[in-house]
Parts: C-alpha cells; sequence; structure tokens
C-alpha cells in the first residue's frame, strides 16, 4: 500500500470511527460497494433512485478512498408505484455499452426492494442483451456483517460459479481471502513465500488486483483461507466443497483465535498444514521459519523487555497480546472503556463476558495488570503513572498522554493499516513500538485545548452526544445491533 | 455536443431534496436534523455533514429504521430519536426529513410530533425528502420557506439593514465568505440582520425586522417571496459577489433597492489593493490567459465564478456544468456569454463523456471531480461543494473584495504547483 494512502487513512480514521459505529451506522450498500470495488472489472449497478446514489462515492469502510463509481437506474415516483423493472433492464444495456465491465452487480436498495421487483428475471433477460456477466445482491437475509458484503459475495457463488460446477480441484492449494477494506490489502500476504516452501500452492489472493477470471478461480482451491467466518465462505464449503480455516475468532480463547505473532502465525501456518494433509513435511519449514523469526526478532525483544505498558479497551484482541508474549514487554494495567463497544449494540451482559475473558487472558501470561472500568480520564493517568506506565497502545488520545509525559502508539491504526498474520509483521510491530518509544514527546499539543468527554476523552463532548442519540435508537428498539 | 445525457444508467449528481434540506437546516446553529429514515440515509448523508460542516457543528442524528419496522412502522423509533435529540442537545428548532421508507409505508410523522409536543417545547418541522425527489434547490428552499411560520414581526425595520438570502455554511470558504460581505456592507453602513443560514434560530425568528431580502444567486427565493407576502419585505437577486466586478454589482444593487448612494471612496481603496496585489504575479497572469477552463458547480455560484473566470482573469471557460439548478438558471443560461458550452448535469459519467475530448486545461469543481481530473491529468480547484478532502478554518474569502486575490491565488497556485 503506498504511503500517501496510508497517511490519508489515518488521517481520515477518527472520522470514520464516528461515522461508523458511534453516530451512525451505514447500511448494506456501503459494504456491497465495497465488495464490488475490490473487483477490478466489475461495475455496480444501483437499482434505485438518485437520492440511493449521489452520496456512494465516499464510503465510511473506507472513507479516505471514494469508490470510483457508483451509478444507479434513477428511479422517479412514477417507477415506484408502477414498477422500475424497465428501467432495470435497459440500465444494464446502458452500463454495458458505456463502460464495457466483466461483470455488473445490481444493488437492491430499500425503495426497490419494496416494489418488489424482479430482479432474477430480468438480470436474465438482460443478460442475454449483453457480452458480460450480470449478478445482482438479494437484500436482508444474509446472516453476518458486513451484510452487503456478504451479500454480494453470495451472489458470486450462487449465480456465478454455482452455474459452473464442477470444478477441477488443484491438490494442497488455498485461497488468501479477506474483506476488501483497501486499507490493509490482504492480512495473508506474509505467509505466501512460507506456504511455496511448504508446498503449498496459493490459488487466488482476493482482494489484490482481482478480477471476474479469478472469481472463476476460486472454487479449484482445497482450503479458503480466511480473516473471520462468513456465510459466503460457508456456501463455498457447503455447496462447491471448498472447505475454510477462519484466523480470527473475535472474543474466544487468545490462544487459539489470535493468529497474529510468531505464535499466532505458526499455529495458523500448521492447521494449514494439518488440513491438507502435509503435516509432517511442512512442520519442519513451519519450525525453521520460526526459529529464524525468533532469532531476528531476538535484538527487538531485548529493547521491549520489561518497558511497562498500559492497553485501552482490550488486550487479547490487537497489537498489545503480542507485544506482552513474544517481545515481553510488562502489562501494568488495561483501561476499558464501554461506550464504544456499547455503541455497537453489545448488551452489558456480553460486554462484562468479553472483559472478563480479556482479564483472565492476562494473568494466562502471568500479567497482572491494574484493570479499570470507565475510569475518568483523571483516574486513569493517576493509575498509569503510579505503574510507572512507558507506553500506552490506544486507539488515538496519544496528545492527552504525552502531556503527561508518556508515550503511545496507536493500536488501532497498526491493526488496520499495517497488521499481517505473518513472521514479518511481528516484527514490523516490533519496530513501530521502539519508534514510537523513541519519538519525542509533544510538549504543548494544542489538540489538548479541545474539550473532551469525561467517559470517552476521545469524543469531542458534541460527538458523544449524537453517539448517545444513536445508541438510544439502537437499544430502545430491539436492544440489538443497528445494522442493516 | 448532447445537452443531457439520454441514458438508463446514471451516475447522480448530489441534487437531492433531501440534501437541500440539510444544508439549510444544517446552517441553523441551534437546530437539530433527523432523517427518519434506513440507516443508509442518514449515515451517507452524515459523512458528508462530517467532512463539510465543522465538526462540533454536525447536527444531524437517524431514524434508525430497520427491515422490521417496515412491517410495525417507524413512529417508535423516530419519537426515540426526537426525545434523545432533544434531551442531549435542548435545540431551539428540530427537523424531521422524511426518507423513501416511512414515506411509502405511510408513517404518521404529524401524530409522532404532536404526542411530543409536551415533551418537546420547540418548534418540530417535518419534510417529505424521498430519494427520488430531485432539485437540492427545490429542497433547500422549502426548508427556508418551512421557517416563515416562526417568524415574529414587532412592526419595527431596521433601516439599512438586510438579510442574505442563500449562504451555504457547508460551501467551501463560507464563512471567511461571509465575514467579508459582512464588512462590505459594513464600509457602505449596511448592516446583516440575519443569515439563511448560517445563524441561530432566534436571529432568524427576527428576520422581517430587515428592510430588504437579498438572495445570493438564486438560492432560496421561496423564502423571500414568501417574506414579502406575508411581511412586505422586498426582495433582491443579486449574483454572488466573485470578483471585483462582481463584488461592486453586489453593492450597487444592495444600495439601489436600499435607495442609498454608494461610498465610492471605500470601493476605490479595495481597487488600489488589489491592484498591488496583481502586479506581484503579472507575469503569471499573462501565463494563463485563456487556459481552457471547465466549472462544475451548483447554479447559485456557478454562473458567477465563470464569470469572474472568463472576464476577469481572463481563462477559457470551455464548460460550465450545473449539478443542481434553481429558478435563475435558464435565464443566466440564457445572457451568458462567459461559458462556451453549457451542461446541466444529470449524469456525472455523461458529463464525463463531455468534458473529456475538450482538452480542459483546468478544472474548477468540488472532490467528485477528483477521479475525473486524475484520470485526465487535470488540475483541480476545488471551491465547490461538496469539497470532502479539505479543511476550511482559515479567514480566506474567495468572495467579496479580498476573494479576488485569493481566488486568484488559488487558480495559479493551482496550475503552477510543480509536485502536481
Amino acid at each position: 500500500m503506498n504511503m500517501r494512502r496510508q497517511v490519508r487513512a489515518r488521517i481520515y480514521q477518527p472520522v470514520a470511527m464516528l461515522v461508523h459505529a458511534i453516530a451512525s451506522m451505514p447500511a448494506k450498500n456501503a459494504g456491497a460497494l465495497m465488495a464490488v470495488n475490490g473487483i477490478k472489472d466489475a461495475v455496480p449497478l444501483i437499482h434505485g433512485p438518485p437520492g440511493c446514489a449521489n452520496l456512494r462515492q465516499m464510503n465510511s469502510f473506507n472513507v479516505s478512498n471514494p469508490v470510483r463509481l457508483a451509478p444507479c437506474t434513477n428511479l422517479s415516483e412514477i417507477d415506484v408505484v408502477l414498477g422500475g423493472e424497465n428501467k432495470l433492464y435497459r440500465s444494464i444495456i446502458d452500463l454495458y455499452h458505456r463502460l464495457h465491465p466483466a461483470l455488473i452487480v445490481v444493488i437492491p436498495t430499500c425503495p426497490s426492494d419494496m416494489m418488489g421487483d424482479d430482479f432474477g428475471g430480468i438480470v436474465e433477460k438482460a443478460k442475454k442483451e449483453v457480452g458480460c456477466e450480470v449478478i445482482y445482491s438479494t437484500g436482508e437475509s444474509i446472516p453476518g456483517r458486513p451484510i452487503g458484503y456478504h451479500d454480494v459475495m453470495c451472489s458470486v457463488v450462487e449465480q456465478l460459479l454455482l452455474p459452473k460446477a464442477p470444478f477441477p480441484k488443484m491438490k494442497k492449494s488455498v485461497n488468501l481471502l479477506n474483506f476488501p477494506i483497501d486499507v490493509n490489502k490482504n492480512q495473508f500476504m506474509d505467509l505466501i513465500p512460507i506456504l511455496n516452501e511448504m508446498g503449498v500452492k496459493v490459488n487466488k489472493i482476493g482482494f489484490y488486483n482481482t478480477h471476474l477470471t479469478d472469481l472463476y478461480e476460486l472454487p479449484k482451491a482445497g482450503l479458503n483461507i480466511v480473516d473471520f467466518p462468513s456465510p459466503w465462505i460457508e456456501k463455498m464449503k457447503d455447496q462447491l466443497g471448498v472447505d475454510y480455516l477462519a484466523a480470527s475468532s473475535f472474543g474466544s480463547d487468545p490462544d487459539s483465535g489470535n493468529p497474529f505473532g510468531i505464535e499466532g502465525a505458526a499455529r495458523i501456518l500448521l492447521e494449514i498444514a494439518e488440513r491438507l494433509g502435509i503435516k509432517e513435511s511442512a512442520e519442519r519449514v513451519i519450525e525453521k521459519k520460526k526459529e529464524e523469526a525468533m532469532e531476528t526478532c531476538g535484538d527487538l525483544r531485548e529493547k521491549l523487555r520489561g518497558i511497562r505498558i498500559a492497553v485501552l479497551d482490550g488486550f487479547s484482541f490487537g497489537p498489545a497480546i503480542t507485544l506482552v508474549t513474544e517481545f515481553r514487554m510488562r502489562l501494568e494495567a488495561i483501561s476499558y472503556r464501554s461506550f464504544f463497544m456499547r455503541s455497537h449494540g453489545m448488551s452489558d451482559n456480553a460486554y462484562n463476558q468479553l472483559i472478563e475473558m480479556d482479564i483472565e487472558a492476562t494473568r494466562r501470561y502471568g500479567c497482572e495488570p491494574k484493570v479499570l472500568r470507565d475510569p475518568t480520564p483523571e483516574q486513569e493517568l493517576e493509575v498509569f503513572k503510579d505503574r510507572g506506565v512507558q507506553l500506552i497502545v490506544c486507539n488515538g488520545g496519544i496528545a492527552r498522554y504525552n502531556e503527561a509525559g508518556i508515550r503511545g502508539f496507536n493500536g488501532v491504526n497498526f491493526f488496520m493499516q499495517s497488521m499481517s498474520i505473518g513472521f514479518d509483521s511481528t516484527m514490523i510491530l516490533a519496530e513501530s513500538v521502539i519508534e514510537a518509544l523513541n519519538t519525542p514527546i509533544k510538549k504543548y499539543p494544542l489538540v489538548n485545548m479541545i474539550g473532551k468527554d469525561v467517559q470517552e476523552p476521545n469524543l469531542i463532548p458534541h460527538w458523544k452526544k449524537l453517539g448517545v442519540i444513536w445508541r438510544t435508537i439502537a437499544e430502545g428498539g430491539d436492544g440489538g445491533c443497528l445494522y442493516g | 455536443m448532447a445537452e443531457n445525457s439520454s441514458h438508463y444508467a446514471i451516475e447522480p449528481p448530489i441534487d437531492t431534496r433531501l440534501n437541500g434540506a440539510i444544508r439549510a437546516f444544517g446552517g441553523i446553529e441551534d437546530a437539530m436534523m433527523i432523517v427518519h429514515g434506513r440507516s443508509c440515509c442518514h449515515a451517507d448523508n452524515f459523512l458528508y455533514r462530517v467532512m463539510t460542516a465543522g465538526h462540533n457543528k454536525i447536527r444531524l442524528t437517524g431514524g434508525g429504521l430497520r427491515l422490521r419496522d417496515i412491517s410495525t412502522g417507524g413512529h417508535h423509533k423516530l419519537s426515540l430519536s426526537l426525545s434523545a435529540t432533544y434531551e442531549q442537545f435542548k435545540p431551539s428548532l428540530i427537523a424531521i426529513l422524511s426518507t423513501s421508507v416511512p414515506l411509502m409505508m405511510g408513517d404518521d410523522v404529524e401524530g409522532v410530533i404532536l404526542k411530543l409536543t409536551e415533551k418537546i417545547p420547540v418548534p418540530i418541522i417535518s419534510l417529505p425528502c424521498p430519494g427520488h425527489s430531485k432539485n437540492a434547490s427545490l429542497g433547500y428552499d422549502m426548508a427556508l420557506s418551512s421557517l416563515c411560520d416562526y417568524m415574529e414581526v414587532d412592526g419595527h425595520r431596521n433601516q439599512r439593514s438586510i438579510n442574505l438570502i442563500g449562504l451555504k455554511s457547508d460551501n467551501p470558504y463560507a464563512l471567511s465568505d461571509l465575514m467579508e460581505l459582512k464588512r462590505m456592507l459594513k464600509d457602505q453602513g449596511i448592516v446583516v440582520n440575519a443569515v439563511f443560514t448560517c445563524d441561530t434560530f432566534e436571529s432568524l425568528k427576527k428576520a422581517p425586522d430587515a428592510e430588504l431580502n437579498v438572495v445570493l444567486g438564486g438560492e432560496g427565493i421561496g423564502l423571500a417571496k414568501k417574506m414579502e407576502e406575508m411581511f412586505d419585505i422586498p426582495y433582491k437577486v443579486v449574483s454572488y459577489p466573485f470578483g471585483l466586478r462582481g463584488s461592486v454589482e453586489f453593492l450597487e444593487s444592495i444600495a439601489s433597492a436600499l435607495g442609498i448612494e454608494l461610498d465610492h471612496r471605500s470601493i476605490e481603496t479595495e481597487r488600489e489593493r488589489l491592484k498591488e496585489k496583481l502586479e506581484r504575479v503579472y507575469g503569471f497572469l499573462e501565463g494563463i490567459y485563456n487556459l481552457k477552463t471547465a466549472v462544475v458547480g451548483e447554479s447559485g455560484r456557478a454562473f458567477d465564478l465563470a464569470r469572474f473566470l472568463n472576464d476577469e482573469l481572463c481563462l477559457d471557460v470551455k464548460l460550465l456544468g450545473v449539478t443542481s439548478a434553481n429558478v435563475e438558471t435558464a435565464r443566466r443560461r440564457r445572457n451568458g456569454d462567459y461559458f462556451e458550452h453549457f451542461l446541466k448535469v444529470e449524469d456525472r459519467l455523461h458529463l464525463n463523456e463531455v468534458a473529456e475530448p475538450m482538452n480542459i486545461e483546468l478544472m474548477i469543481g468540488s472532490s467528485l471531480e477528483a477521479v475525473f481530473c486524475k484520470e485526465n491529468n487535470v488540475p483541480l480547484t476545488k471551491l465547490f461543494y461538496p469539497t470532502i478532502d479539505q479543511v476550511f478554518i482559515s479567514d480566506y474569502p474567495i468572495a467579496g473584495f479580498r476573494g479576488v486575490g485569493n481566488l486568484t491565488e488559488l487558480v495559479l497556485n493551482t496550475v503552477m504547483d510543480l509536485n502536481r
């Protein structure tokens, strides 16, 4: 990923956080457009009025990188009454002749869903008139988040791949797949040279310069390696016989659910080998690579060993666990702020369970951190100072800690932009933390002039109020997440 | 050149009633807006609001309708949203903007408002804004006109006092423009009474105290007409004051409508200040002579900016693309001799098809022109809504007398940039 894009993603990140959870929640079309955007020669066609398409170039999944194309079928008031099937049919043909894509993905909207247009029938009819593939995403019945992404990818499986089944199989081959958010192009890239050495063929990497022809090749692999379990991957397993291995599992046992760090990467590689029936031969390669990585990280470990850290909002998911377990940094405190998690609609019970699991994980690694729950900024700083914390692994708001003489490392930014599964990523993490430790403390940050919320010091009071309103609607409505 | 896209699949410009209404209410400093609809209607508009208004001025929240609400109705969620919005912000005004889904469901928005009248003791305005309703200018007009019902008349008129209508606070450099216009008017002894919309609800309620309504570029003319009808306040449609000529004309029009003499000495001082600035870049002004330029933006500002660029800065405005039309657009188009081609943009893909063969050397537009400019290697100066990848916090007007030098600087810096 180029540096300029990475810097941009960093700048837009706080705003993305506000839009994409705290004070609003994008619906399925945002995820659907991300999926289509991940296929280089595909074009979306939003079947809806201009109001459903005219703001689509900015996408809260990736605020810093506008979507290139978001055409629509331009439904009018009359179409809402009489139906939009004719417009959809003509728009597909029109779009093909203007842009010559390899694939058109029709994305429904609320009005077209309520009108009950026959997507399947129209797409079949229009396909006969164009020289490209046309599919349509179906709507709300797909479980899983982001809903629009899964919806489009389930349509890819059902409408593109299944009709062409059966596919020839390539032995000992895998696909590496994650959500095409484009900030971190693919979390599995680091694994490729090792997989090759293990004798595993990487069939397709999604989404990385992915074209329609690549999608057709997906079922040839023996195994899908994915970031999270998802409905379209389940479909590939059930209907095309491609089993999957999910690298991450949020909220599960950190020993088996965290794929990051040297141990995590080795574990994933061993699981892949086992699934492909090459455990014995691959074990030697993995062990050798692991030893090499350990050795390479030796100097880095010495630099980080014993440095006192505090962690915000969770230990076992993100880079903090790797810093403690593999670089022997000393965890002195964890500060949990509930607002952000609850903005996602998480219940008190689920939130408390998650925290308990997280605290239990710290103990498993021999840590006895001071645990803070929704502390005031002053209480938090007092504890961090008392415990001699030198670095805070946080999600922004570093200036506040700097002013108190403590350095910060934005773990969320690192996770979003740079964290990959593999041995190299672990080294990059350590180097980034060392860089943060060597970065001069900012003595008079202007940003600290701005008033912040007492419970959530990364939010200005105005943002917090917007967040409270949004949460009230979510909780008062049905108590669940406000997706979809 | 095809006047309009005859295509079925279009990439629409930002030109919906909802967007116009959000921009109108969004400028009322103590108001709140609720986009009553599914989460995408709220989230998309919220995102643009975050990117174009101040981070501490996002006064927009949603109704949060989900699929299941379609069968049961959205009134419960709307009640929750209204109550929480009032509780958190204690706004002076709440505007409910209903989108396609609640309108198709037939949600009883007025009923919800009535039910909450005691609990929420501030005016609540409700506007239907379905996704198929085009024309942001009309939405803007409807929103502004709805404010008339709350205006207070105490019988007196402030002499030499005007209301400015059509100033959109989320336009690039808008707040600086407002300060500059107020300064220019003050130099002429004219006071700005209320600004639609970049003001508090309290100030807007006192709009009938003004002697004249000044409508910038034709945006919000519906409000001016309604106020003339209700309060007998005359109005004057003026050009958006871009350039030296535009600024002088702006003052002349207002002075004439108020029946006062202009102080020409202050105008002469401004002219002298500008002359000194231009002398410093003389060589470059010669260099950009007849630069092939496209201007793409809303009608209310695009015509006047094109006129400045063509007639005063001496660029060659090949294409004037209007993304949102208002009641003045047709007249301005007929009378305009400062652009070669005119296009009412209905389809951004079509706009690209039209602009590409023109070999444009400079684009004046918004962030939405960035992809075209990048792909065609055209320098882009962003002066129109939505500019979502720049911030505007300094005192840097592009309108009025001070704006002439700043606009010249922006254009020169864009085309001269060696790093581009």
